[in-house]
This record gives structure tokens, sequence and C-alpha cells, in this order.
């Protein structure tokens, strides 16, 4: 989907051959993202990028006044991808604003529910649409060099994945008739039923509330979600070892490849699945039951953990303008002054945000997208950190690697690793993967963490199914506990959706939602530049990036350019929200139909 | 949604629900949020059936919805059912009973997921312990809220149906235990009895 739409020359451009090109929307994504780039053919990098969305949804907007009982049912609504994400999280911040604990049967039933989703969905991602940017078509496409490479390169795994070439692996990953690219989808289907056991429906839930849930706990319901969940061990059993060999192929194929979407290390985890034994969603306790989470919160600076503490992670959140289009809301209402344990609250946090839409026209120099650019304040330097999440799994990874305190059998963090332990199957041995910290923070290691991060998530549900089992076999199977809604309180909910950190912050007065803000991670990882100039990460993750396509500015597909991109799970609907202009119409290459049909003429 | 600062609206509230393609095709809706997908697709495939003269046109009902996917509430292909026609409702999210008391709009929504599934069969709503909101329905979600509020119509035919239902599940529980017990005529002695009457046939 590219369009050079002109070689105007700026600035230095003389000697180099500046190249502006847009992928509007960028596919295999819902489209309301753009990335508008300029490309340097004589140095052959990005010199500029800018990372745009068109659509308005003010969801912060029509939630006030409604019953807070109603959020999760409402914000699921965010999304058709990770909807569920959304409810959960919801749930999370009603639990603490109510005053209200599930029993541990219910938080068993949540934390199986959204490991299912993230088994679902990075596994559809990763093999039906990032894979499609390794695939054989594509690199034939793009690098017919590295492909004749591929064809003669043995795969270091295949007794483990079955493929004896990394050509092999790549043809297998060709849309629609790959083999493994119809593997991946069966099974995605699969992981959805068990999404669909614990929660009801996908994507928008219907037996999730505050309290706890309605799903009804039995041996068959347990019983059909393990059957399938050890199928899915089975699989990541090839997985993991198959997305090894292909990636390191890229390093070794092409020297320089770390330098794609590459970015200083600046990482955002706000932790998964909820711990019973610990988590009683009390404001005043949540470092605590924070670090109890089967994924741990966490922000990484450079490559070392600042803070586990969601109370900190919390309080730093703030949500910069610069070129969005709204106005300030700084001299607005300020909705909550101090925090439950008497902490200031920012009025740029999302608890004080009043949202201004101002609709204008896109001005690569003023204003140009719907998404704002939340930024983590880090104290010890005064910086507005620009955190990304990575598409999600090498945040997750990252902060639970270094802060070494999940050990639940099945999965541990060292300190400078994760072991993911997966038990004998139909057909394999057991295995053991371990998750090692990488050099960089680039588009190869987002995509190599997703993959892992789906045994993690495997792993994870192995554990909670035995937990829930265990809870059942007591006889305790209760999963819901009542509340009332209270005249006055405030709650937070932090999670992981899919592809990375997700907080809801809610104010209820008159027993009525006053103020509500979901912060997604597309909005973290696509955001413009803020009022001090930073750009956000897929700006300068683009920017910089080196080209190793072999076709020029005529035949040009942007390879690297999407690799870097697609590496961080983007989701725009997540994040933003009126379609204004019309989408630029654009030859449909990058679809996921690629190489799958004719291209018509 | 009230409150929403777009504006936007369903295809047939703006291009008149009259509204005819080119090729002779009505506006169809398959409500739900988001639309059970098979329901979706089943559509489409029914259209592609019509387009190539393979079917008649495809029956809708006011509202433009398929009717063999929306003719039936949700009630009527809930297992739940039986529960609610008993008087036998759940107080607590996490009952197996009827949760029409907990916020369930099924008995007067019309929608067929509880019969088909959310997908092969699987999950659902009421059927599976989640309230149906009325995502099929004209107007939701604003005629729906507060979710979690006992529908208003609801009070009163599940008060009326108390009464009758608890006899009724008086009786049947008497039947029930009656034939649970083990008959007289399967023991261990050599003699071979049956509980088999030919005339009663």
């Amino acid at each position: 989907m590219a369009t050079i739409t002109a070689s105007r020359a700026e600035e230095d451009a003389q000697k180099s051959q500046l190249v502006e090109m847009n992928w509007d929307p960028i596919t295999r994504i819902v489209g309301s993202l753009g990335i508008f780039t300029k490309i340097d053919f004589g140095k052959r990098k990005v010199a500029e990028c800018h990372s745009t969305s068109s659509i308005f949804r003010g969801y912060s907007i029509f939630m006030k006044g409604k019953d807070p009982r109603d959020a999760h049912f409402i914000t699921s609504r965010i999304c058709g991808i990770c909807g569920d994400n959304h409810a959960t999280c919801a749930t999370y911040a009603q639990n603490m604003a109510f005053g209200v604990r599930p029993p541990a049967m219910a938080e068993w039933i949540v934390n199986l529910g959204e490991a299912a989703e993230y088994m679902f969905d990075h596994n559809i991602f990763q093999d039906n649409l990032v894979g499609v940017d390794f695939c054989e078509k594509m690199v034939k496409e793009t690098n017919p060099g590295v492909w004749e490479k591929a064809e003669k390169t043995r795969a270091p795994h295949e007794e483990l994945h079955g493929y004896r070439t990394i050509g092999d692996i790549m043809k297998a990953l060709n849309p629609f008739t790959g083999a493994f690219y119809i593997e991946a989808l069966q099974v995605s289907r699969m992981t959805r039923e068990m999404f669909c056991l614990m929660e009801g429906r996908h994507v928008h839930p219907s037996t999730l509330y505050p309290g706890g849930v309605g799903t009804v706990p039995t041996v068959q319901l347990f019983t059909d979600y393990i059957v399938r969940l050890m199928k899915y061990v089975e699989f990541m059993k090839k997985v993991v070892p198959l997305h090894d060999d292909l990636f390191d192929f890229f390093y070794e194929a092409l020297p320089g490849y770390e330098e794609v979407g590459r970015r200083r290390i600046l990482l955002g985890c706000w932790g998964s699945f909820n711990n019973p034994d610990v988590c009683d969603y009390t404001y005043a306790k949540m470092t605590d039951w924070g670090r109890g989470m089967y994924v741990t919160p966490g922000v990484i600076v450079d490559g070392k953990l600042v803070t586990t503490d969601l109370v900190d992670i919390n309080l730093n959140i703030r949500i910069l303008l610069g070129s969005s289009y709204y106005d300030d809301w700084q001299n607005a209402q300020t909705f909550v002054q101090k925090d439950p344990l008497g902490n200031p609250v920012d009025q740029r946090h999302p608890w004080n945000q009043s949202t201004f839409p101002k609709p204008q026209k896109r001005d690569f120099k003023e204003k140009y997208t719907w998404v704002m650019s939340p930024r983590w304040y880090d104290k010890r330097t005064g910086d507005y950190l620009a955190l990304d999440t990575g598409g999600g799994p090498i945040a997750r990874f990252w902060a639970t690697a270094l802060a070494g305190i999940v050990d639940i059998g099945y999965i541990k963090a060292t300190g400078h690793s994760v072991k993911i332990y997966l038990p004998k199957t139909t057909s394999k041995p057991e295995v053991e993967f371990e998750w090692h910290i990488p050099k960089w923070s680039n588009a190869i290691e987002r995509d190599r963490a997703r993959t892992y991060f789906q045994a993690y998530a495997a792993a994870a549900a192995l554990y909670f199914a035995e937990q829930a089992l265990a809870e059942l076999h007591a006889g305790r199977t209760r999963t819901w506990n009542d509340f009332k809604v209270p005249e006055e309180a405030i709650g937070c909910g932090f999670h992981e959706a899919v592809r990375g950190v997700l907080s809801h912050h809610v104010v209820i007065r008159d027993h009525k939602i006053a103020n509500y803000h979901p912060y997604p991670p597309t909005p973290w990882n696509a955001n413009p530049r803020d009022c001090y100039g930073t750009p956000g990460p897929y700006e300068d993750a683009v920017q910089n990036t080196p080209i190793f396509e072999e076709n020029g500015p005529d035949k040009f597909k942007g390879i690297d350019i999407m690799r870097a991109v697609r590496s961080f799970d983007p989701c725009l609907p997540c994040g933003v929200h009126m379609y204004l202009g019309n989408g630029k119409v654009l030859e449909t290459h990058h679809s996921p139909m690629f190489g799958a049909v004719p291209q018509a003429g | 949604m009230e409150g929403n600062p777009t504006g936007c609206v369903g295809l047939a509230d703006y291009l008149g629900w009259d509204w005819k393609s080119k090729a002779g095709l009505p506006i169809v809706n398959v409500p739900g949020c988001p639309v059970q997908p098979d329901n979706f697709m089943e559509t489409v495939l029914y259209l592609l059936y019509q387009v190539a003269g393979l079917a008649p046109m495809i029956p809708l009902d006011a509202q433009l919805r398929p009717t063999w996917l929306f003719g039936s509430t949700v009630h009527d292909g809930c297992d739940r059912a039986g529960s609610y026609e008993q008087g036998d409702f759940a107080t607590r999210y996490g009952s197996p009973k009827c949760i029409v008391k907990l916020g369930c709009w099924g008995p007067v929504v019309n929608c067929n997921v509880p019969k088909r599934g959310w997908m092969a069969g699987i999950g659902g709503c009421p059927n599976v312990g989640g309230i149906c909101i009325g995502c099929t329905m004209p107007g939701f979600p604003d005629k729906f809220m507060p979710f979690m509020d006992e529908p208003p119509g609801a009070k009163l035919s599940s008060s009326a149906i108390g009464i009758y239902g608890q006899a009724i599940r008086a009786l049947r529980s008497m039947t029930n235990a009656t034939v649970n017990k083990e008959p007289k005529w399967r023991h261990s002695r050599a003699e071979l009895t049956t509980g088999y009457h030919s005339n009663s046939y």
C-alpha cells in the first residue's frame, strides 16, 4: 500500500535522494493508522517518520454519567480484537472502586480466559499476519538474495519442527497455502473455544462482572479447557524453535538487521494475571499484590528495572499533548487531588484528564493525529519517557525476568531470563524453553518474544487450571461476591492487553461515572511528538531504520518499515477514536491475502 | 449511545428502511455486539445463493433481520428456561439457575446465541451465566442500561410464574425421585424378572 507522493527535496536532501513514501492505511491491522515517512534512498535509511490516526471515538466523553457497573460492558466495545482485555481491566478498576474482592475461583477463571486470549491473539498475529512479512513470496519479492540463501540454509531445529531449510519454513508461511500458516489458523480457532468456555463469548465476554464471574465451574468446564490446552502445548514445542530458526537466520543473512525497528530500551509492562491469594484490589496494598501478579509489572529503562511498584507506575503516568487534535485540560477540573495513600496526583494523570476534541486539518509541523502522547515521568531524571510496549511480550518478559519473582513450577523468572517448562504431551516429550534478555529492543526481538510468550501463556494456564481444579475439589465453587456502588470512589485497573500495557481509571461521584480514561497499548506506541518534541515509539523506531530491501523507489514495498511497525502489533482502534478523510487509495500489496490471489491488473 | 458526540446511526436509519440495491437486495441487519460469526457468514452465503438465482428473497423481519436467525427469543433457546418455568431464580452470578432477576433480558430479546453457542456450540450468554444485555435489539445499549438491574418487565412476570412454578417444581421433584428409584425387578436372585408388561402397550 505505498504511494510515492512526490520526490520533494528538502534541506540536505539534494545530496541524498529523499523520497516521501506513505502507507495509509497500514493494512493487516484495522485501517486507521497511517505511517508517513521520508526515505533516503541515497543513505538507504528512513529519514523521518510520523505516525497518525484518523479516528476519534470519544469513549472518555460518553462514559460520563453512566452507571459504574456498566463500565466493563461498555469499554469492552472499545476494540473488536482485545475487548476482553478492556472488560477485564475495567472489572479490576470496578473491584477497587466498589471495594469487592472476588472469590479465588473467579480469578482463576478470568486468568484462564485471558491466557487463552494471549494464546489466540499472539498466535494469529504472529503466524497469519507477521509471518507473511517473512514468507517465501514476500522475501522473494523484496530480497531475492536472501531467498536464495534461505533455500540453502539448513534449519538448526529441523528435528523439532520438521522443516529442513529456512526456505521450507518461509514456504510454510505463505498465506492460505503454507502448511504452517494453515495449521496456525486452526490452532487459533481452538484457543477461541478455550476463551469462550471461560468467559462465554469473544470478543465481548458475557460472564464477566465486577465482583467475579457468572461462569459455572464444573469438572466438565475444566476438562474441555485442558484437553484443548494440551494440544496447544504440543503445538508450542514446534512453534518456538521454528521462529528461533527463522529470526536467527535474518540476523545472519542480513548483517545489521538488528537496527530494523531498533529504539532505546524503554519498556513498560503493567502486569497480568492477578493472584487471588494476595490480590484484594485495595489501592493501599497495590504495591504488594501488583508484585504478586503472574506477569510482573515493571518499567525498564536502558535495560535496568526502574520499578515494579504499581503505585509508582500509576502516579507517574502523564498524558501529554503536542501534536494531537485536542485542547488542553491543564486548567480544567481536578477530579483527584490525592491518591488513597495521600500522594499528590498530577493534573496530567488519567484520573484528572478531560477530553476536548478539536478536529482540524493534518499538518505534520503542527497537529497530525487523534492519539495523545502518554509518557511515564522518571523522577530520577525529570524525563517524560516515551515508553513502548514492544507489542506486549518483550516488555512482559523483560520485567518478569529482571524482577525474578514468578516461580510457579511451569514458569521461573531467574533475574536474567525466564524459563518455561512444558510437560509431556501426546507425541512429544517434555521441554524447557528459556527466554534470554536480548541485546536490543528491535523488530526481530519483539517478534521472537511473542512466540515465547505464547508458550508462557500456555504454561501459566496449566498452573491456573490446576489451581481452579483444586478449588473445585475443595468445594469452593462460589464465583461472585456482592457489592454496593459507593456514592464517591476512585479506582484503577492495571492489566496487559495482548499488545501491551492497559490501564483503566475511573472516578465515581453521586453513584455515577464522573471521569473514565482507558489507556490501551497502542496510544503508548503510536503516539506523536509530544509538547517537548519527543517522538512516539513508532516514529523513533522507524526513523533511522536502515533499508535492506533490494528494490529501488519504483518497486519499493517498504518491507523493513512494515516489519518494524508490525513488530509492535499495532491495533489503533484500541487507542483512538471519527474517520475524517478519504483513505488514500493505493495498490493492495500489504494484505493478508498477499500472494494468495492473482493481483488484479 | 447517549453522550456519543459522533451521531453515528445504522445503515437503514441513514438510507431508509425500504432501500434496495441495484441488484434488488434489501439492507440486511445481522445484529449483535459483536455478531455471532456463523450468523454473519451464513447470511452472506444466503445472499450469494440469492444473487445467483438459487434462493428466493431472503426472509426478513420488520427490523430487517433474517427470520431463521432472529425469529426466536434468547429464552426460547436457553437451557436455563426450565428453571424459569419452575420459578427457580438465581440470586447470585455463578449459579446455574435462571438469571433473569440479575439483569437478563433473554425472555424478550430476539437472538439465537444460547441455542447456537458462540462458536462450535461453545459459550453463549445466559446459558453459560452471562446476562443478556439485548445487543441484537434496536435501541441497544441505552434501552437496556443499567445492565445489572432486573429488567422492569421481568419483576412482574417472574413473580407471576413463582406460584405456578413452585407447584410444578414440587410435583416434578416427587416424580423425579420415583423414577430415580432402583426398580425391585433388578436383583441378584437367580429368577429373571422384568418391568416390561406387554399388555401395557
